[in-house]
């Protein structure tokens, strides 16, 4: 499995020490020469060159504005333009960017050498090799990327129009729309369901059918449209457009609507194939601040070729407290610690170890037979390390950490004294299993589940009134609750929401709307979870366009973040636009039809059978598609292309599937994931120990995606339960999981704590159960975006990142948990504060320091020992009655470091 | 601060969410010596997109249908006139600055206000912040003060930034009744002193990381915060800075009876007490543009509050000398349809629109850009929403290009498609 992310630098190595190949030497070697000969590659050596430089970086000549009128493609690789670019007559200055005349005096050296004035200053000197690279390259004839003869549909298609039609189109009709039209029909924004932004989306139409018919002006809904003919089609509706302007739009149609070829990178297949990155050394020991280490990069062509790259390649640290790399790939030791050296060169990206010990202590330990591998995995990465880890943490704070972390639930005052009580050596153990079976397990992880597939009810359309939001998400939880807590399989979990329909195959429109009419119908509404399929997950309109779906799906399923490829290629990752624009095509059919308002909702909500949406999986045409570089997969017309991605998804090697699912759940017990941050499984981004990410993956396949498996191996290890009170070598690890780093509990969680550190006894149960008003619950959805929830970062669901659930401390919340209505609502109101007011009112007896423990055993979860017994004691003592006092005991403890930590 | 610093101070550095080291701090603090390094704000949205052309730019020679029903008054600016209804204003027009001709295409309230209220055009993978809380962020309170405050609820909130950037949420105040400040107002009986015995409570039994406070970031942050947030609840100057009843009879007039009136009176009074971000932005139900239906009678009630609430709020900082270290900035989501309706209103537009600047380094008594005769377009030069915030940041002295990372490491510009208007600060 690792061999995606490891294999650059592990099973190639081997390959590399068999039959060394002849390398060529570096370029700052070969150019270092004013006469030499060598010509040099516009992929191989300018555009990496100029990326090195710093040239095509966002704040210069990569910005989308360029800058003084020169613009590079972000981060290269659109060869073509970078090209056209460099060899076009600058606008603003006197000259020629490149003179074949008098190379020496191309603007691209004078301004680069700082010899006439530039913005970016002087980026290397006259005379070094930078410098007689490019100028060999001016003298050699400046050529760019050679065209080669390669058949792609994308080609075929953009061929279709004729210059002329382009340039029409981009000085007449784009001009047009962007004024007239894309105010309701662009961005955003579907009146009538129809968007004017892609051919494609003209051609798709909106609840009206198609927009326009290519060829037949007569026959477009469009120019009938801006021709105010009928009262009923009047577009835009306002002003009628200039007749000059309705005259071009019919020009255009009769044309066939020629459209501006998408700037997809055509470079991308023309370009010469890097196949790895190889280098030396593969990994760096360091053993004192101060030491340093080259690093050489070799890059390994598809037509064979190596070359020594290391003064072409970019190079990043991933943590400047452990090491920093300069510009010639010389590191140096820092800290302490381990991390990467990142190096980037075309479209390769090699990640380098970089471990420097805490101490010299690296003795191993024994370790018994039957040891968890998790713990195995995780002790032999700190004996590298020099680190030795925590103890195990005391029995209350395993209950407390292990009740947040597998059900989002604090424990319960008389479950905390049994288990103290409990004698029992595997009692761990067994309330692990007790809790994996409770059903706020099923609504943690539900909520989760939701987090990570975007479950959010203002995801259905701004104009939808959040009610008819709050339907679809509630049911979205619901299904995915379902499965969780009778544990189903993950592949077969989300099969269910990839694959789903909306409409059975032999169901008719009436039996559809009489269905889910039903399920949201106030007198006894069938059960949506029911259903096989959920497919509320394409049918938001946050995802309507194919390019958000491909990046959502990328993000839930995968754990991978591709929108920078969407406009440039991925600065930390292999992905190239045309990689997005592939991906993006597996989801171009997949369309909503339909929308759902609240009249026709509350209609059904009444009991009526009104009509929804649904969702329409086209027929398209044959295609063959890059699968995000696992290689090409053909789609034959009629068949559904998420069936392809689920069987690939489901494929043991997949690099991602399982990975990602697994990183997830190991994020959500310990401060990160193995790959963290969590959505980022990306070359420049390795995990921290990929042998634990390896084995813990492995082990879930095994287990048929037994998704119970995989939290039961984790709670159980010695490595979960470690205290997180550091020892003399663990104090700095943050990484490697040597000791717990105590976590503030998130949001939802927080809520129902404090709810139920303050209920009434006999309530307890009921607050804990009763999922319906749980914050991890269905109030989950309720409550997105409500004060309290945002305070403490619970996240809207509204982009494609995990880094949306906050769990930083802020001042906010230390001032809602001090003063706000909320909490001091939940104080001024306990049912257990009211309790001991009647008891005291009655004359009972209440034993102050059974007060206590009771406090201690609601909000941290412990027994309070002697010296906090007399503080709290003293306390009631110091005030007017002993409701005030409980009341300032609990309002304190709400507000302890104790209680708002996971620890 | 030459003296060291207690425990305390230091925990004090920095409010709402600062992400400043000490020696960041006292950096930015010795900038400068003698002089205000930082500039505060007030940002005002009129919810619901006001018509532009019947406040701050009449067509009087467009068709009936067109120009509507109010006539334009002379301002004290020679060549620059404005809505009869605005007489007050129409007598500082030599204060701010009119921006005319500003245009985009997001005319429908959600997107546009979000266009708006942050200077970038919404997007599916990027959530930007609010104004405020860049200024959060950017120039933090050293004291027991909130550093930004939102009247009433912030719609965006702080995006990329983090969520501890966002505002303390005060709501607007109503008068002759007690201002409320969400998490900061003691209620129900709660006073300074009964607060004050909980806090030294709190801080005798919250032993579980004693000695180890610094063990990482959470168990640091948590102390810090509840530190500050105890000082801020506590604080006799926050409760002050929000108390409207501590003004004169004659400030209160000044500004108006009016919410609006009085929300503005709120921000000069926080403003002063050195809050550093105000934003206003009442709730539709009570401060409504969106006059879709009566346009012209809406406005008549509209108006008069906003002419005489801003003309307060102008004169107010002059008189305490603090309009030049005030960037204003007042707008709403798009303009309005030129043409009325069936109904008497006029329907979202924003292809033109208008917003005003004021204090700082802007050039008061000035009309920058135009829309062309109908209201309908700008004629010559246009103005995007991400022009406006550049020119606000610009002002605030924040480098519209300024970088920042996103969770996911993507640097991302404050405003990338906007440049500062220069007319705005020329002389």
């Amino acid at each position: 499995m690792m061999k995606y992310l490891l294999g650059l630098m592990m099973s190639v190595a081997s390959v590399v020490a068999a039959a060394p190949p002849p390398v060529v030497p570096s370029a700052n070697r070969r150019f270092q020469d004013r006469e030499t000969r060598v010509v040099p590659d516009f992929q191989r050596h300018v555009v990496p060159l100029l990326g090195r430089l710093g040239c095509n970086s966002a704040k210069c000549h990569g910005s989308f504005q360029g800058q003084a009128d020169f613009r590079l493609s972000l981060f290269g690789f659109d060869f073509a333009a970078d090209h056209a670019a460099l060899v076009a007559e600058a606008t603003t200055e006197e000259g020629m960017r490149i003179s074949a005349d008098a190379p020496e005096q191309s603007l691209i050296l004078l301004k680069a050498t700082a010899q006439i004035d530039h913005e970016g200053g002087q980026r290397f000197k006259p005379g070094s090799w930078e410098h007689h690279l490019l100028l060999r390259w001016i003298e050699s004839g400046a050529k760019g990327v050679e065209a080669q003869a390669v058949a792609s549909t994308e080609v075929v298609q953009q061929t279709q129009f004729s210059p002329q039609g382009i340039r029409f189109f981009e000085q007449k009709i784009e001009p047009l729309f962007e004024k007239n039209c894309y105010e309701c029909h662009g961005f955003n924004n579907r009146k009538g369901n129809l968007q004017l932004k892609t051919r494609e989306l003209l051609l798709a139409g909106g609840d009206s059918g198609p927009a326009i018919t290519p060829g037949d002006p007569e026959g477009s809904l469009l120019v009938q449209a801006v021709r105010h003919r009928s009262p009923d089609l009047r577009m835009p509706p306002q002003r009628k457009l200039a007749d000059g302007q309705i005259a071009d739009l019919e020009a255009w149609v009769r044309m066939g609507a020629p459209w501006r070829s998408r700037p997809v990178a055509s470079a991308a297949i023309e370009a010469k194939v890097l196949v790895q990155l190889h280098c030396e050394p593969q990994e760096i020991l360091f053993s004192a601040a101060g030491d340093s280490r080259a690093i050489r990069v070799v890059a390994q062509w598809e037509d064979g070729r190596h070359e020594d790259v290391t003064c072409l390649t970019r190079f990043r640290s991933n943590d400047d407290a452990v090491v920093t790399i300069d510009a010639k790939g010389l590191a140096h030791a820092v800290g302490p610690g381990d991390t990467h050296i990142v190096a980037f060169y075309d479209n390769g990206v090699l990640a380098i170890p970089v471990l420097r010990p805490y101490s010299k202590n690296q003795s191993v330990v024994s370790l018994p037979e039957n040891v968890n591998p998790v713990d195995r995995l995780v002790l032999g990465k700190l004996s590298k390390l020099g680190l030795r880890p925590s103890a195990l943490c005391d029995d209350a704070e395993f209950l407390r950490r292990v009740s947040i972390d597998v059900t989002g639930t604090l424990p319960a005052p008389d479950e905390v004294t049994a288990f103290l009580m409990d004698d029992a050596a595997d009692k761990r153990e067994r309330k692990i299993n007790e809790l994996l079976n409770r059903p706020a397990y099923a609504a943690w992880w539900t909520n989760k589940l939701c987090d990570f597939t975007g479950c959010s009810p203002s995801a259905f359309g701004e104009q939808t009134v959040l009610e008819v939001g709050h339907g679809y998400s509630t049911q979205w939880y619901d299904w995915i609750h379902r499965r969780v807590a009778s544990n189903m399989p993950y592949d077969q979990l989300v099969a269910g929401i990839v694959l789903a329909q909306s409409r059975g195959p032999d169901q008719s429109r009436e039996d559809y709307a009489t269905e889910m009419s039903s399920y949201v119908r106030q007198e006894s509404p069938a059960d949506f979870s029911l259903r096989k399929t959920m497919p509320h997950y394409w049918t938001r309109a946050t995802v309507s366009e194919a390019k958000d779906k491909a990046l959502a799906f990328a993000h839930s399923f995968l754990g991978i973040q591709l929108q920078c490829a969407e406009c440039h290629k991925h600065p930390f990752d292999k992905w190239t636009q045309s990689d997005f624009s592939d991906f993006t095509r597996f989801f171009e059919d997949l369309t909503a039809r339909g929308r759902m308002g609240f009249p026709a909702f509350a209609a059904a909500q009444r009991g009526k059978i009104v009509n929804w949406p649904e969702l329409s999986v086209g027929k398209g045409a044959d295609k063959t598609l890059g699968l995000l570089r696992s290689g090409q997969v053909t789609i034959a017309a009629g068949e559904d292309p998420r069936a392809v991605l689920m069987k690939w998804m489901r494929e043991q090697d997949n690099p991602w599937f399982a990975r990602a699912f697994v990183n997830r759940v190991w994020a959500g017990y310990f401060h990160v994931g193995i790959v963290e941050p969590p959505d980022q499984f990306t070359p420049a981004n390795p995990p921290s120990n990929p042998q634990l990410l390896d084995w813990l993956t492995r082990g879930f396949l095994d287990s048929a995606y037994d998704m119970k498996w995989l939290h039961r191996q984790i709670t159980r290890s010695a490595t979960y339960q470690r205290s997180w009170k550091p020892n003399a070598t663990n104090r700095q690890d943050r990484r490697n999981f040597s000791r717990a780093i105590p976590r503030r509990i998130p949001a939802e969680v927080i809520y129902d704590a404090m709810k139920q550190a303050t209920a009434a006894t006999e309530q307890l149960d009921a607050v804990r159960a009763n999922l319906k008003r749980r914050a991890s619950g269905h109030l989950s959805m309720r409550m997105a975006g409500t004060h309290a929830m945002k305070v403490f970062g619970k996240p809207a669901r509204a982009i494609n990142c995990d880094c949306e659930r906050v769990n930083e401390p802020t001042l906010l919340q230390a001032i809602f948990v001090q003063n706000d209505p909320l909490v001091r609502m939940r104080l001024a109101d306990s049912g257990w504060i009211i309790q001991i007011e009647e008891a005291v009112a009655a004359g009972r007896a209440v034993g102050e320091k059974e007060l206590v423990k009771q406090v201690w055993l609601r909000t941290v979860n412990r027994l309070p020992d002697e010296d906090e017994i007399a503080r709290a004691v003293k306390h009631l003592a110091s005030v007017d009655s002993i409701v005030e006092g409980v009341t300032d005991l609990m309002w304190a403890m709400l507000n302890t470091k104790e209680f708002l930590l996971n620890h | 601060m030459g003296s060291p610093l207690t425990r305390r101070q230091w925990l004090s550095v920095g409010a709402l969410g600062a992400g400043l080291t000490l020696s960041q701090y006292l950096r930015l603090q010795a900038a400068a010596p003698g002089k205000p390094v930082l500039r505060s704000a007030i940002f005002i949205f009129l919810e619901g997109g006001p018509s532009h052309q019947d406040t701050f730019d009449l067509k009087p020679d467009a068709p009936a249908a067109v120009r509507g029903e109010f006539n334009p008054i002379r301002t004290n600016v020679s060549g620059v006139q404005i809505c009869e209804h605005l007489p007050m204003l129409a007598q500082r027009a030599d204060k701010y600055a009119i921006l005319r001709g500003v245009s985009h295409n997001l005319a429908d309230h959600g997107i546009g206000k979000k266009y708006l209220l942050t200077g970038n055009k919404p997007s599916q993978t990027v959530s930007y912040p609010e104004y405020g809380s860049i200024v959060s962020r950017q120039f933090p309170s050293a004291a027991d003060l909130p550093t930004y405050v939102s009247i009433d609820e912030s719609f965006v909130g702080p995006g990329y930034l983090g969520s501890q950037y966002s505002p303390l949420t005060a709501e607007k105040p109503r008068h002759g009744f007690p201002y409320k400040v969400r998490g900061v107002s003691l209620e129900e009986g709660l006073t300074v002193a009964k607060f004050t015995r909980q806090k030294k409570l709190l801080d005798d039994l919250d032993v579980a990381f004693r000695g180890f406070d610094d063990l990482d970031d959470q168990v640091r942050g948590l102390d810090r915060f509840s530190e500050q947030a105890y000082d801020i609840i506590s604080s006799r100057r926050t409760r002050l800075a929000f108390d409207l009843s501590q003004e004169k009879r004659s400030e209160i007039d000044r500004f108006g009876k009016h919410e609006f009136g009085q929300t503005l009176l709120l921000a000069a009074r926080l403003i002063e007490a050195g809050v550093h971000f105000v934003t206003v932005r009442l709730r539709p139900a009570e401060f409504d543009f969106d006059t879709h239906a009566e346009n012209f009678p809406k406005l008549r009630t509209l108006l008069p509050p906003l002419d005489r609430g801003f003309a307060g709020l102008l004169d107010r900082l002059q008189d305490r000398g603090r309009l030049d270290s005030t960037a204003i900035f007042m707008t709403g989501e798009f303009g309005r349809t030129p043409t009325v309706n069936g109904g008497g209103g006029r329907d979202h537009w924003a292809r033109a629109m208008c917003a005003l600047m004021a204090g700082g380094a802007i050039q008061g008594g000035q009309v920058v850009g135009e829309s062309d005769s109908q209201a309908a377009e700008p004629a010559g030069q246009a103005y995007s929403p991400d022009d406006l915030a550049a020119s606000f940041f610009h002002n605030l002295g924040i480098d519209p290009r300024t970088e920042f990372q996103t969770n996911v490491g993507r640097p991302i510009m404050l405003v990338r498609d906007g440049t500062p208007i220069a007319p705005l600060f020329s002389v």
